[in-house]
């Protein structure tokens, strides 16, 4: 042992036994947390959120893929006006945080600089 | 404390060997002239690992802050920093070991006025960082960068999930008590349960000033771990399905500038007022607010831009060079590890219990993870959060309410360290 550790408070016998307490204390704060969290979400009174990303998954997977094509295509002829071939269809990208963060960022700076008239 | 009267002296042991010439130079002759070698050979085993060790660290810091892992902008400088100034060890006039980069123990004002004119980091350290000016700066800063409009929208709930996720500021004092610290020292280390650099260098200034570098860097290491570390214990404490809820939709509430910029005088005079010893901390965060509210373009470019960066990157760079092996070896350290670890895990596992009593309070309609962008290492803790919910629900967005958490959580925050700074000194 080195002279550094030697000297260490956490050495001492009492103290060893404060840190050896916190930490069972932490250990038991964190399962209880979890427990609570496990009993929570087995009694959340709804099960499948409406507007969460896996039901909107779920509610699109339910309807047969050619229809959503047949109104993909309909909107494309719709919107442009001839006859189109449509080569790929994929499924919007979720935000990433980043952008989210920008987004916010923009808007905020949108905001300040619309609530004043400039000098 | 060493002495040296000039640079001239000081870079005269080197050479003093010369005039035996090239050919009869032997093994110490050497070692005079390539002196970071020869002091490292010279030290005593614990110095000679810990300087290897801080330089191996020092390596280890740019190369995680290179990856993303640590963050980049206090690693790179930081990590340069440590491995340079234990690697650039020489024996000095009076025949002791130091660097010319910065003396931070330096008491007597004639000595510090000799070093004023030969560490080159001296000016910046006594200047900037010695009386807290640096951790102002960066509290402007991060004040211009605060949009105090999301804490308005939804006050309560951000100020309450604030107080919880100062669990870790609050708990870890005792147990610091319990395991030797002076109440001080305790107060100090119980800081990094706030996750904010500024808070801790500010309060070890203040309160503990033999132990600010150690708890210093302890606490700028440990706040990467809020990146790397709470997302894991986001998915230990709050099961899938929780953490896929949604933000209930309600009618935005439009907060104006006005208000944001009354929201900020008010609140700096008031907390000056209740806390005149961390009086420069609230000053310098609602400064930034107000600036911002202000509408004051020119001062919120500087501010963000060049004040913010120009002190972050003396910051890393003064914490790296502090940490010479000589300096920030104390037997307290190995205690300081341990509780800055257990601060942060405390505030998390608060934070997150706050975000359970929400969601049962709001009739289970609240997303819990929120609750742990509560610790204030804004914006981090907010895009962990945001990060945790889209890994599981994509199309979620919690941010906002995150946001509004993490920006109560440095109000809370500086207000704790009022409360310390101003507390701790009276108690016995």
């Amino acid at each position: 042992m080195t002279p550094l550790f030697a000297q260490a408070s956490l050495t001492d016998p009492s103290h060893l036994g404060v840190l050896i307490g916190t930490i069972i204390g932490v250990a038991a704060l964190m399962l209880g947390i979890r427990v609570l969290g496990l009993v929570l979400a087995a009694t959340h009174p709804d099960p499948a959120p409406a507007t969460s990303g896996r039901s909107k998954a779920a509610t699109t997977q339910s309807i047969p893929e050619h229809h959503v094509l047949a109104v993909i295509a309909a909107a494309t002829h719709e919107t442009l006006g001839k006859p189109h071939r449509i080569l790929s269809v994929s499924p919007v990208a979720p935000p990433s945080v980043e952008s989210l963060m920008l987004q916010w960022s923009m808007e905020g700076r949108r905001a300040i600089y619309s609530s004043h008239r400039l000098r | 404390m060493r002495r040296r009267d000039d640079l001239g002296r000081l870079l005269d042991r080197p050479f003093r060997n010369h005039s035996k010439g090239a050919q009869e130079v032997n093994l110490p002759d050497f070692l005079d002239l390539f002196q970071g070698i020869g002091t490292l050979v010279k030290s005593s085993p614990l110095i000679l690992i810990s300087r290897i060790g801080f330089m191996l660290l020092g390596l280890l810091l740019i190369y995680l802050g290179k990856k993303g892992v640590l963050e980049p902008l206090l690693m790179i400088p930081m990590g340069l920093g440590m491995s340079s100034v234990n690697a650039a060890v020489l024996v000095l006039a009076n025949g002791e070991q130091g660097t010319l980069f910065v003396d931070p123990l330096v008491t007597d004002h004639t000595e510090l006025l000799n070093l004023l004119q030969i560490d080159f980091l001296q000016p910046v350290y006594n200047l900037l960082f010695s009386n807290g000016l640096i951790a102002c700066f960066v509290f402007m800063g991060i004040g211009v960068l605060l949009d105090v409009g999301y804490v308005l929208a939804r006050p309560l709930l951000s100020m309450f999930l604030a107080i919880c996720a100062e669990l870790g500021t609050v708990a870890t004092f005792p147990i610091a008590v319990g395991l030797g610290l002076n109440f001080n020292d305790a107060a100090s280390i119980a800081m990094i349960g706030c996750a904010d650099g500024p808070m801790v260098l500010y309060t070890s200034l203040m309160l503990s000033r033999d132990l600010f570098v150690p708890i210093g860097v302890v606490a700028y290491l440990y706040l990467g771990l809020t990146y790397g570390g709470y997302p894991y214990l986001i998915k230990f404490l709050v099961p899938e399905k929780l953490r896929a809820l949604p933000v209930v939709e309600k009618k935005t509430l439009v907060i104006t500038s006005s208000e944001k910029l009354a929201f900020a005088v008010v609140g700096c005079t008031v907390l000056c007022l209740l806390f005149p010893v961390a009086a420069p901390l609230f000053f310098s965060l609602f400064l930034g607010v107000a600036v911002r509210e202000a509408g004051l373009h020119y001062f919120v470019d500087f501010i963000g831009g060049p004040l913010l960066y120009g002190a972050t990157l003396f910051l890393g760079l003064t914490l790296g060079v502090l940490c010479e092996a000589s300096t920030i070896l104390d037997p307290k350290v190995l205690t300081l590890l341990v509780l800055g670890i257990l601060a942060l895990l405390l505030s998390g596992i608060g934070g997150i219990a706050g975000g359970y009593v929400m969601y049962l309070v709001s009739g289970r309609k609240f997303n819990p993870a929120i609750g742990i962008a509560g610790v204030s290492c804004v914006p981090t803790t907010a895009k962990v959060v945001q990060k945790s919910v889209s890994a599981v629900a994509p199309n979620v967005v919690v941010l906002p309410v995150a946001l509004g958490a993490c920006i109560s959580g440095v109000i809370t925050s500086a207000i704790l360290t009022g409360i310390y700074v101003t507390v701790i000194p009276h108690l016995k």
